[in-house]
């Protein structure tokens, strides 16, 4: 089938965006306002993909054309006083974290905590820096901000570049070892009916040599909230740095989110990624990491847990340019219903990338007759010594496992849910963070709970 | 307690049990021996509601009502435990989390207290040593890695673990050493009592030199074609299988 190049979603996306730019120009570096422009003029250019384009062949943005956009505006839909208000919204109330919040695309000094952090440690609302730290930290934004995510290649980062405006700047001086988590909190409420509102959630993450960072990007949506999510990540990591990166994506049932997360790895470092989806009505992210090193690792996980018409698709890339490099991909997707899941895992290994050892699994569990999943292993190995392996397997609840556990006297609909949960655990028993894991484990249970309800009732 | 009545089943439309008859009282031991092929496995699953064997002809009673429209969960709340011949591995699923989760669903359906984890550990622990299973083996996935011996161990920890009325044990031996089998028939014999019923599914002899039936039962060409005392077991022991072919022409 073709579709139209979604002209209408094209106009709406960018509507406003002339009349903004004139409102802020003269407070922007020119540096910016030259990234905010290539931006819109890719978009406009390229628009949105179609099946048509390979990268997007089994996901489907005609319904974008469909919906009217509201550009983004720093009036948040609920009222906040406090840290403590967030609380219902976060998966375990831990307080501990350095935290960032942003309410629909806003920074929110209320609701964020950022203190007591190590000498040189910055975790900054990127919006804030860009508005009152040129003089500081201008150059090392001007040299690495939009140098990676190339809008050119995907014209969700260049409407994020046309809309740059603000997200989180983290930097870790080299050496620093930073060992309280970094919480970024993306907080969406929009309600408007009509609208569709839109943010562009921009993060900067620099890591210096040998310094260590864990991660966390929160997105969450208040219930019956609509808007569309469109996030770039940019994360740099110096000389054996480590990274251990987590994304949570619970946003609402009606919302959007399409992510990039775009790594670059020197040599010697360590780059981990957990990417669950929960949420959402369609998710896109693309996880690119680009190792530009010898010896560099790079273990990109993910789970999604999905069902109704829930639609997540994953595409990771880990481009292996120099030798003695490690990679280890293993996705998991629980799909129920409806739901479709599609996974591209790509694997590029230039000819110098000798003794490149590079694994890839996805594994998909489906609970219902029709749920769907495309699954496409990737990979184009141009050295000769490497040890290369890619595998996927798509099936149903082990009968075997279902009749033994039952025999004991487990209910079939409870043994199902240990089975699901089993196996949604074995990706979760690869957090580097064990705090993480058991919030994320007791948040699989309780909505595996919610799930099994209701198939009790159309029983 | 469990009474077979002229049991026949099929499985994609071939026969494969063809008239079984057998009564197990409480108290009793039974051992059910037979070559390959025979249907002693079909026997067991039929027992413990295993989809896909058709019953053709007969009933199953267990305690006088019929156990054949119950599902799986349903019969072992009611009492009846299969220790495997060859025990799934379920990675993911924490085995004390299981065994917890079956004891407490057979408590709940006996009007029994559920046991708290901390409880519910302390139980396990004891049988454990009983049956000299490491604790480790509580933090593990139910039966993933295991060895053989050890997954008849836990087959057997289940077991004393559950309390059930009616236990089968399908070829509980095979696979083990003699000082595994020692410590299996240990376990199996502390389980003995007078209100409980136990099946021995077995291909050898051996086992039944520790866990001593009262009554054998000969399994061929999907009938019983004999049934004796313990004595019949070392009869067939010592003339083979081929012996049976004379019986079954006999029949």
């Amino acid at each position: 089938m073709f579709e139209s190049t979604g002209t209408n979603a094209v106009t709406a996306l960018t509507a406003g965006l002339k009349s903004l730019n004139r409102n802020r120009r003269h407070t922007m570096p020119t540096w910016l306002t030259a990234i905010r422009d290539e931006g819109s003029k890719l978009f406009e250019k390229a628009g949105l993909p179609t099946r048509r384009h390979e990268e997007w062949k089994y996901t489907d943005l005609s319904a974008l054309n469909h919906k009217s956009f509201s550009v983004p505006t720093p009036n948040a839909s609920v009222e906040f006083s406090g840290p403590s208000d967030l609380l219902p919204y976060l998966l375990s109330q831990q307080e501990a974290f350095v935290r960032l919040v942003l309410v629909d695309g806003c920074y929110s000094a209320q609701l964020s905590t950022v203190n007591n952090l190590p000498g040189g440690v910055e975790v900054k609302s990127l919006g804030q820096v860009l508005a009152h730290d040129q003089d500081r930290l201008g150059p090392l934004l001007s040299r690495h901000l939009a140098n990676y995510a190339m809008p050119g290649e995907n014209s969700f980062v260049a409407l994020n570049n046309a809309y740059l405006e603000d997200g989180a700047f983290v930097y870790v001086p080299a050496g620093v070892k930073l060992n309280m988590p970094v919480h970024l909190v993306y907080l969406s409420t929009s309600h408007q009916s009509q609208l569709t509102a839109v943010h562009h959630p921009r993060n900067l993450v620099i890591v210096e040599k040998d310094a260590q960072l864990t991660l966390i990007e929160d997105y969450i949506g208040v219930a019956g909230s609509n808007y569309f999510n469109n996030t770039v990540s940019e994360i740099l990591l110096g000389e054996g740095a480590d990274v251990d990166h987590y994304k949570f994506q619970r946003e609402s049932e009606d919302a959007y989110h399409i992510a990039t997360i775009q790594v670059q790895q020197e040599k010697n470092s360590r780059f981990s990624s957990q990417n669950l989806s929960f949420g959402s009505q369609l998710t896109r992210n693309d996880i690119n990491s680009q190792l530009s090193g010898p010896g560099a690792q790079c273990q990109m996980n993910g789970l999604s847990m999905i069902r109704g018409s829930q639609h997540v698709d994953n595409h990771t890339l880990i481009h292996h340019a120099y030798p003695d490099c490690t990679s280890t991909q293993l996705y998991h997707n629980i799909m129920d219903e409806n739901a479709r899941g599609v996974f591209n895992g790509k694997i590029y290994v230039e000819p110098e990338a000798q003794k490149t050892d590079s694994q890839q699994t996805n594994r998909t569990l489906m609970l219902s007759r029709h749920a769907r999943m495309d699954t496409k292993p990737q990979l184009e190995i141009f050295a000769d010594d490497v040890k290369c392996s890619h595998g996927a397997t798509v099936g149903r609840i082990d009968d075997d496992a279902l009749y033994y556990l039952r025999s004991r006297g487990v209910s079939a609909g409870q043994a199902r849910k240990m089975l699901t949960q089993a196996f949604g655990q074995r990706m979760t028993n690869l957090f580097r963070l064990d705090s993480i894991k058991e919030a994320i484990d007791l948040f699989i249970a309780d909505r595996l709970e919610e799930w099994h309800l209701l198939q009790s009732e159309n029983n | 307690m469990l009474e077979i009545i002229n049991l026949h089943t099929s499985i994609g439309g071939k026969a494969i049990l063809k008239g079984i008859n057998l009564k197990v009282n409480p108290g009793e031991v039974h051992a059910v021996m037979g070559p390959n092929g025979s249907g002693k496995s079909t026997l067991t699953q039929v027992i413990a509601g295993r989809e896909g064997y058709e019953v053709t002809q007969g009933q199953v009673l267990y305690k006088g009502k019929n156990l054949l429209d119950n599902p799986p969960e349903l019969r072992a709340r009611e009492g009846i435990f299969v220790a495997f011949q060859y025990p799934v591995e379920i990675p993911g699923v924490n085995n004390s989390y299981f065994m917890r989760t079956a004891l407490n669903a057979i408590r709940k359906h006996k009007g029994l207290e559920e046991l708290d984890a901390f409880d519910f550990l302390a139980e396990v622990k004891k049988h454990m040593k009983d049956i000299g299973m490491s604790p480790d083996m509580l933090d593990r996935s139910v039966n993933e890695g295991f060895s053989g011996g050890e997954k008849k161990r836990n087959e057997i920890l289940q077991m004393t673990l559950l309390q059930p009325e009616l236990a089968i044990l399908d070829e509980t031996d095979s696979g083990l050493d003699i000082d595994a089998l020692k410590i299996v028939a240990e376990g199996v014999n502390r389980y003995r009592t007078p209100d409980k019923a136990i099946i021995v599914i077995t291909h050898y002899q051996r086992l039944l030199d520790y866990i001593k039936p009262d009554i054998v039962h000969v399994l061929a060409g999907g009938r019983i074609v004999k049934t004796g005392e313990r004595e019949l077991a070392l009869e067939l022991e010592a003339r083979g299988y081929d012996w049976l072919k004379e019986l079954e022409t006999g029949i």
